[in-house]
């Protein structure tokens, strides 16, 4: 899965420790699901397209769009 | 107090009590050992720090699970992630040990330190996780 987290936190000018305080997770988790190494699950990927004010899809989506 | 000290400060309070719980059971774990070399089974001062050995184990224990409780979803898969080499070797090694214990053959290894290969397995396990989400 990939996912513009980093873009949209960096627009808003949030530190990651910022983004992590308002998802309720670790700095580690976002940092992890920004690099693709975790995905979020689909409360915590509501809970950030929440915190975005965007629908999940604008934010995640699959690797091979196909 | 910013909001990366406040979180810092939460992680470390969460912590505490398996740190203490892990540090008290080492400390006893040594005195344990240096005293089964000394003196004989069933003296009172081997009875009394083995009884003080498991109840500071089971403190760790208490600790961990306790800590267990505060991870986020992240946290939790890399502790899974750890587990999931500790338990299988573990498990290998408490059944290899007894059984060949059992059987009377010498494998070098006093059986009251399994818990050690237990231990070592888990830090493993933590690295491992560490290494493949850092």
């Amino acid at each position: 899965m990939r996912n513009r987290l980093k873009v949209l936190r960096a627009e808003r000018d949030w530190t990651q420790e910022d983004l992590a305080r308002q998802a309720g997770v670790s700095r580690q988790a976002i940092n992890a699901i920004e690099t693709g190494k975790y995905d979020p699950s689909l409360p915590l990927a509501f809970r950030l397209g929440r915190i975005f004010a965007m629908p999940v899809e604008k934010i995640f989506f699959p690797e091979d769009p196909r | 107090m910013n909001s990366s000290t406040t979180g810092a400060s939460k992680g470390l309070r969460a912590m505490a009590p398996a740190m203490v719980g892990g540090l008290t059971t080492a400390g006893l774990w040594c005195v344990h050992i240096a005293l089964r070399e000394n003196l004989s089974p069933g003296d009172p001062w081997r009875l009394l720090v083995t009884g003080l050995l498991v109840a500071a184990f089971g403190l760790w224990v208490a600790g961990y699970v306790r800590l267990s409780r505060t991870l986020d979803e992240f946290q939790r898969q890399r502790q899974e992630l750890a587990l999931s080499i500790a338990f299988p070797v573990s498990l290998v090694a408490a059944f290899g040990v007894s059984f060949f214990a059992g059987e009377g053959v010498p494998l070098g290894m006093d059986p009251r330190d399994l818990p050690a290969v237990m231990i070592v397995a888990y830090l493993m396990g933590i690295v491992i996780a560490w290494w493949r989400y850092r």
